[in-house]
This record gives structure tokens, sequence and C-alpha cells, in this order.
């Protein structure tokens, strides 16, 4: 039996299993290093009686009509045409058969043929290395991605470097090789880490692999082209293996993201791929991204302003969050410990504010965190390059969210606890927004005893103390699952902040999880407040510890992985914590769909 | 679109830029050795300018810019002058063979009317110097009448045949040159049955195919040959001619030339057969044409021009250069890397 089964997330980069007969690979890989693959070649001159069935081979790569990517569209659309209508015919090949789809400049993907290719557990993309421009690159290999079934692997072939091999696993490739490798060892180009560069012009071996440990350029220079060739093949391999462990190592630990913004630097063509992705394809990205992380998030450069949490988090703090539990609204300054809470600075604000009127904090590049929120991934999680002066991109983002949020909540009056410049975007602001507000903090810092007392002063009128828990609660709710209009006058909460627990009725609903901010939920809090586009139909089954993805039938349109949710079947009910998103859970026919945390037989 | 509209696309928009070209001057006169029946003899090459090639007129092949030396104007008159003039003025006084080309076919009517076809042969019958008379001409052109009509008068004659390949679909999907094996074979044994002797010209690499399979095709085409007592073949290396397909990916780094060890491997093994095997390379050694790292390529070239003259393959004996390294591993990886390599390249940088 053979299948790919994708074991870890990570965005839309993963790693995954890819199992034939005789071999069980683990992806990402260079499939040309861990198996033997035999490519079929040309189907021009090609005779099939030639193809003997050899036993060693674990891969074919079926044959095709290959043409570059500028052939016209129509003439390329008939060459691709027979070479997936030739698939049909080879049915006699033996083996783990991998098809090659050929993609050129404008994409492919919307041609119906590609159906035929849904029950391949692997397929082979030509032509990527040759697409020079973005926008041809990514349009055609996410629309590829999206007509493809996800528990397909994806080979791209004759592509890896060093630095590109980042970016193409977090595209959601699973296989590559080593031939780009060897074409560039031919040609006397030496990998390093940020690219690649003519033996004759390096001074010093960038590098300690086998190959060049001990060695210095010259003799590397000195030995025979066969020589040469040979030994740069290896370090260039030896780079890309290395790479391939780096970028599994950072999947495994969700930090895939972050690496790719590290590795794509010293390339602006590789750069361009991840803006271009970031720009045109956020609803490629966002439907692939967890809803929360292990490791922390650092947006450490401009591209990270665009990154799906960030730019979900201010999404649902405008859309999903609804009205003000208080007339006023104090706005506040960040601080480096997280959750803000529980910092200096916002201790020293408390003693003004004793829990009166809502709370607001800006910051860059989330924009503004309600403080209720402030344990919620990525709230609680980020961190950002800070050198006291806020940048232009950054102004114009806090601003911008500062108003979308403002227009969505119904405040009287606005408390405005920051510092000059922070000062001046919120006035101007509420300002446009024809809301009253008034500058606790202006001239002075805001830790500042004047502030402090200008601030208690300006509250003196608000009797009533915001119910932190319930307002957390409340919150989450909305901001998880999408809720509105939730009456929670009745809800318990039991437990230290961050460490609740909330009841109804007596009946525990749910507990909230410190580390990520989210409400894990009991079966009976799943059954009265999980709604539909979190729920999951399943088959007729009892699940025990997990539900599988053939067992799904249809899945909530918004989950995520790591989202709670709901699963319902004619046997079953339970709750969860999903593992892939509504998308995989509809169209893979493998792997863990829902952790399952509490189960029900009907 | 299909190949054959896409073809006729470039073509008219190159035909656009085009000028107009001499009626009175032919394309392209040269003097040169050959070999025939194992001796070396005079040649005179002489490519008329005529309205050029029907086939081109309509769409034309992928890699062929011939049309472009087309006059549309020129008349029966003018390519007799320039036929009559390049005799008087290039003819030897030693015997020679005489190759009479249009870069389209002189059986065709509608290039060379029969009239004008009359004149010529009258012409060349009556100048007992020349030995030989080598024309090339599509197969739908080679019929029962025009060759009786040839044969009447010249008692020595080759015809030449652009086949290309024996493969059909390359034919069709990679040169676009609208007639099958089939349409040859007919007309080869045509020629055949009239003790005529028959050149077939076979295409080194045309687009889409990797180096590797281009090699494969050549050599399977010659074996195909082999069969058909054909008397020579000669193995045209794809050269960019301006206003074609190939020029358009070359343009953007989708089509590489071939390599002339390619060609040497080919010439090489099918070195001591009963047909002569010859290759003239068409800007060989240049970017645009079949070529190596540079260093090499006239030693090399020289070598296939003596193979083509004497058939010994052991003129190859010690052909070497670094390059030939680069040109294995090109022909290994090629396809694997299912790309156009748009950086291979074939000379080693200089060190330091």
């Amino acid at each position: 039996m053979s299948y790919f089964e994708v074991l870890e997330r990570d965005g839309p980069g993963r790693i995954g299993e890819l199992k034939c007969d005789q071999i069980e690979l683990e992806t990402p890989c260079l499939i040309d290093q861990e198996a033997k693959v035999r490519d079929l070649g040309s189907l021009w001159g090609f005779d099939e009686r030639e193809i003997s069935s050899d036993s060693r081979v674990d891969f074919n790569i079926l044959p095709t009509k290959s043409t570059p990517p500028h052939v016209k569209e129509e003439v390329f659309d008939i060459f691709l045409k027979e070479s997936i209508g030739y698939i049909d015919e080879l049915k006699e090949v033996k083996g783990f058969n991998i098809p090659a789809i050929n993609v050129n400049k404008s994409t492919s993907a919307n041609k119906r043929e590609l159906n035929k290719l849904r029950d391949f557990k692997a397929v082979l993309i030509e032509n990527v290395d040759n697409l020079l421009l973005p926008q041809e690159l990514i349009e055609s290999l996410v629309g590829l991605k999206e007509k493809l079934s996800e528990d397909t692997a994806i080979y791209i072939p004759g592509a890896a470097t060093p630095t590109n091999l980042a970016i193409l696993v977090y595209l959601g490739i699973d296989l590559f090789d080593t031939y780009k490798a060897k074409y560039y060892a031919t040609n006397d180009r030496y990998f390093t880490d940020s690219g690649s560069i003519n033996l004759g012009e390096l001074d010093y071996l960038p590098c300690n692999c086998e190959v060049c440990r001990d060695k210095d350029v010259n003799q590397l220079l000195s030995l025979s082209k066969r020589k040469r060739i040979d030994k740069v093949y290896r370090h260039n391999s030896n780079a890309i293996k290395r790479e391939i462990n780096r970028i599994k190592e950072s999947l495994k630990k969700k930090r895939l993201r972050e690496l790719v913004e590290e590795r794509i630097r010293p390339d602006p063509e590789i750069t361009s791929l991840l803006k271009y992705l970031d720009y045109n394809k956020q609803s490629f990205l966002e439907a692939r991204t967890a809803v929360t992380r292990k490791s922390n998030l650092y947006a450490n450069t401009e591209d990270s302003l665009n990154r799906v949490e960030i730019k979900r988090f201010r999404d649902r703090i405008v859309n999903r969050l609804s009205g003000s539990e208080s007339d006023y609204l104090v706005v506040t300054p960040c601080s480096a410990r997280k959750p803000y809470s529980f910092s200096k600075t916002h201790q020293i604000i408390e003693k003004g504010r004793k829990g009166r009127g809502d709370k607001l904090i800006l910051t860059s590049p989330l924009g503004v965190v309600p403080s209720q929120l402030d344990i919620v991934y990525p709230a609680q999680h980020y961190d950002i390059p800070v050198i006291g002066k806020w940048t232009e991109n950054e102004k114009k983002l806090i601003e911008k969210t500062l108003r979308r949020y403002l227009i969505q909540k119904d405040y009287e009056k606005i408390l405005i606890h920051v510092k000059e410049l922070l000062r001046e975007i919120t006035e101007r602001v509420s300002k446009e927004l024809g809301l009253d507000y008034v500058s606790t903090s202006k001239g002075r810092d805001p830790r500042d005893q004047e502030s402090i007392k200008k601030l208690r002063r300006e509250l003196k009128d608000v009797q009533k103390r915001i119910n932190r828990p319930k307002k957390i609660f409340r919150s989450l709710m909305e901001y998880q699952l999408g809720l509105k209009d939730l009456n929670y006058k009745k809800i318990q909460v039991k437990g230290r902040y961050p460490k609740y627990r909330f009841f109804d009725d007596e009946n525990q609903i749910a507990t909230l999880t410190h580390r990520y901010g989210f409400l894990a939920f009991t079966l009976e809090g799943g059954r009265r407040y999980i709604p539909k586009m979190y729920k999951v139909k399943i088959e007729n089954f009892v699940p025990q510890g997990s539900v599988l993805a053939p067992g799904v039938i249809e899945a909530g349109d918004e989950i995520r992985p790591n989202d709670e949710v709901l699963f319902e079947g004619e046997s079953a009910i339970g709750v969860g914590r999903a593992e892939m998103s509504s998308l995989e859970m509809e169209r893979s026919n493998r792997g863990i769909a829902i952790k399952v945390r509490h189960v029900e037989e009907k | 679109m299909s190949l054959n509209q896409w073809a006729k696309e470039i073509r008219r928009n190159q035909l656009k830029k085009e000028k107009d070209k001499p009626k009175d001057k032919p394309v392209y006169v040269n003097k040169s050795k050959i070999r025939e029946k194992n001796e070396l003899i005079n040649c005179l090459t002489v490519i008329l300018r005529t309205k050029g090639c029907s086939w081109a007129r309509e769409s034309g092949c992928t890699m062929c810019g011939y049309i472009y030396d087309s006059a549309k104007e020129v008349e029966d008159r003018d390519i007799f002058n320039q036929f009559k003039e390049s005799i008087k003025k290039y003819g030897t006084k030693k015997p020679f063979v005489l190759k009479i080309f249009t870069s389209g076919s002189f059986l065709d009517k509608k290039e060379i009317s029969k009239n004008l076809r009359d004149k010529i042969i009258d012409y060349i019958k009556r100048e007992p110097k020349i030995r030989k008379l080598i024309i090339e001409s599509r197969p739908e052109f080679i019929t029962q009448n025009n060759l009786m009509d040839l044969l009447s008068e010249i008692n020595k004659l080759e015809i030449a045949i652009g086949l290309e390949t024996t493969n059909d679909e390359i034919r069709k999907d990679c040169i676009n040159k609208n007639f099958t094996y089939n349409d040859f074979l007919k007309a080869a044994e045509l020629i055949k049955d009239h003790n005529i002797n028959l050149k077939t010209y076979l295409l080194l690499k045309p687009p889409f195919l990797t180096e590797k399979t281009a090699i494969e095709d050549i050599k399977s085409s010659i074996d195909d040959l082999r069969k058909l007592n054909v008397d020579k073949i000669s193995i045209n290396p794809c050269n960019i001619q301006k206003g074609t397909i190939v020029e358009y990916l070359f343009e953007r780094d989708e089509y590489n030339p071939p390599w002339i060890w390619s060609l040497t491997d080919i010439l090489k093994e099918y070195a001591s057969y009963d047909f002569t095997l010859v290759s003239e390379p068409v800007a060989g050694g240049k970017k645009r044409g079949i070529h190596n790292c540079g260093k090499c390529d006239n030693e090399v070239l020289e070598r296939v021009k003596d193979f083509s003259l004497h058939q010994d393959q052991t003129v190859f004996n010690e052909t070497e250069c670094e390059c030939k390294l680069t040109w294995k591993n090109y022909v290994e990886i090629e396809r694997k890397l299912h790309n156009t390599p748009k950086d291979f390249r074939r000379s080693t940088p200089k060190n330091k």
C-alpha cells in the first residue's frame, strides 16, 4: 500500500510520510538521495515496450511532452492535455508512479485534466525553476496546490538551493532533489547560505562539511574538473541537506515562518516571492494557518506585519468583538512583559484606573489589544525589535486599526494615557470620530504620579468596576468562536487568573488554557456554545482518541489547526482540538483531523 | 492556437519588419568540396531567391527562417538571371557538382515554374562540366511526372529531402513540418525507382526536446533510414534563425542549441555503414548555432568537416576538452531537472 500522510503542519508547510511498498520517507526530503527514482523521460520518442519493471526502482516519473513556460498558452495546453491523457495508458508501469504536470507563466490550475491527478500520492511539477517572476511562480504553484488533494506530496525537481528551500516548503512543497546542486557543481558554482558563488570568486570556504573541512579554495580549484565537480556537488548536496534539517526543525517547533523570513533575505527574487504571497494569497495562507502556535511570534521585519496571525488578530478584534463594557475607554501603552497586565507599567496604571473603564493597549504589529485579551495568541506571544521610535508603517497601522476598532464600539469618552506620538494619533482618531477625549498623561510619562492622579480624577464618576473574569470569558467566546450577544450574566468563574474555570448552572463548560489564552470546552460547554462554523459532522462511529480525516463528512468553514471543535455523528458527540483546517479535513483521506478530549456515545 | 497558427503569427510579425530583397541577386553562392563516391570533387552551391517555400508562406517550420530571404515580386526572368550569373561567375574549369537550392522546393511550381525549370535544366544539360545536380524538395512535389521531366534531361541527379526525423510525433509537435514519414517513404521509393540518389536531412535538436532525446531521435532515425538504401544522410544541427519559434524560445532562455559533442557522438557511432554520413553545421561555434565551450569549437568542427569529407571516424580520436564532462552531465541531468537550465555555462570559468 502506498500513501502520503501529513504529520505536522505549520501554515501550508508540512512534515509528512511518503510510503510505498519498499520505502518510507519523511518529507520534506531529497528524493534522489533517499530513494531510487527512475525518470521515464520524454513522451517524444518514448517507447512503452522498453519499460521493464525494475524491482529496485522506488518511484517512476511518468513521461511527458514538456515545453518551456513561455510557449504560447494554447500550444502549451495541447501538450499538457496529451501528457495527462497518456497517464491512463501507462497503467502497466508497476510501482509508485509520479505523474509530472507542467506549469507555465499563466496558471494552468483551472484545467479540468488536473482532476485526474487527484488519485496520485505524489505529483511532480515541471518548469518551476524557469518561472522568473514571483507572480508566475506563486500563481501557478498556489493554483495547483488548491486544485490537488492535501494528501498529495508535491515534488519540485531541479530547483532546491539553500536559499529557496524554506519558502518552497512554506508553500507546501514536499519533495526535492540534488539535481540543481549537481548542475551548479558542473558550472563550478558553490552553494553558500546566502546563494551560490563561482568557485573562482571565492576567497574562503564558508563551510565545514566533510568536503570543505581543512581545505582552501585553491585546493578545490587545482583538482581536475572531474574531481572538482564531484567535490562541489557533494558540498552543494550537504548544503541542501543541512537546510532541509533546519527547515524540519523549525517546522516541528512551529517556527517555519520565522525561518522563511530569515532565509529569503539574501535574494531579492526570493524575497519578492514572500511579499507576493502575503499580499495576494492571504486566503491560501489563512486557510492553512493555525490559530495558536507553540512558539513565540517574532515580528522582526516589515514582512511580519502581513503575517496571517497578525492580520487575523486585527480582523477578529474589529469584526468579532462586540460592544463595550463601559462608556469609558482607557488607552494605554504596551510593555515588553507579556501579558501586559503582569507588567510594571500596567500595575502602575492600574493604581489610577482601579479596574474602571475598558482598557486598550496600543502596539505594533497588532495595532490595538483590548486588555481582557492580553493572554490570547498572539498578544501574549509576540515580540518586535524596539528602538524607542515607531516606523511610519507602524504608525499608520496603529492609527488604522484604532479607527477600525473605535468605529465598531460605542464609547462616550476616551482617556488617552499614552506618550506623545501615540497620544497625537489617538486624539486625531477620536476627534475624527466625534468622540469626547481627554489626555491624562500629556507631556508626561504615563507612569508619572501626576499622570496617574489625573487618570484617577477623570474616572472619579465611574463607580462600577469591570468584572474582569466575565469580560475575559465574553471576549474569548467572541474572539475564538465568533459568538455575538452572548448572555453571560449567570456564568460563574472559579480559580485564580489566568487559570480560570467557567461554569454555567453548576456545570463546568470551559477552562482557560493560559498558554494560548484559548478556551478549552467540556462536552457540555461545546454542546451549548460551539457554533456551526466550528462543528464537524462525522461518520457513524464512536471515535477513541482521535477522529481521522476519512471519518469527516463536513467541517465548519472557520476551523483551523488548534481550534476547539464540536464533532457529531449518528452515534457519538464530543469535543476536541482540530489538527487540520476544515479544508484539509474535507479533502484528506489520511491523518488525524481532531484530537478528542471528551466523547459520549449517543 | 495550434503550433501551426503560432508559427504563422510569428512569421507574419517578422515579415512586416523585413525589407524588400534584391530580385536579381541569389541568396547565396559558394564554392566548396564535397565527397562523391569515394572522391572529393568541387561543388558550387547556389541558393536562388524565389517567392519562398510554399509551406513557409502558409505557416512554416519551427526552426526555419529562410522565408525572409525570399522576394515577393521576383519573376522567372529574375531567377534565371540569378542562376546564369552565378554559374558564369563561379563555375570552375574543373568538373563540379552543382547544388541548386531555393530554401524551399525546387520541384514546387509556385517557386520554380515549369517553364523556368525547363530553362535551367536545358542550361545545365549543355554545360558538360556539371557532373551532377543536387536539388531539394518536400516530398509532396516528388511525383512521377516531375521526376520523368528531370530524368529525360539530366543523367546524374540527387534529390535531398528534409525529413528531419523518422518520428512523426516529433516532426509534427516540435518541427511543424506538415508531412509524414509515410509521405517521405513514398517519395523515397519513387526516387529510388528512377535510380536517383537520395539524400536525407535530419534535424539535431528541434525545440522542446532535451539534448538526450534529441541524440536518441537522430540515432533511431538513422537506424530506420539504414533499412531504406538511402545514399546520404546529412545531420543539420538546429540553429537560431530570425523570426522563428526557435528564436522566440532562445530569446527567453528556453531553447539551447545542441552541443558539438552530441554531433560527434552520433557521427562516431554511425561512421562505418554503407551510406555517406555528413554534417555541415550552420553558425557552428556561435552562440546561435551548435557549439561547445568556445575553446574547442573550431578544432572539433574542423574534425566534423574532415569526417564529412573522408568518412573516417579516427578523426575524432584525439578530440578532448574539459567541457566534454560538462556536456555529459548536461545530457544526464537535463530531463531530471524538468526545466530548461538557463545558466548552464558550457565553458569553465577562469581560475584565479
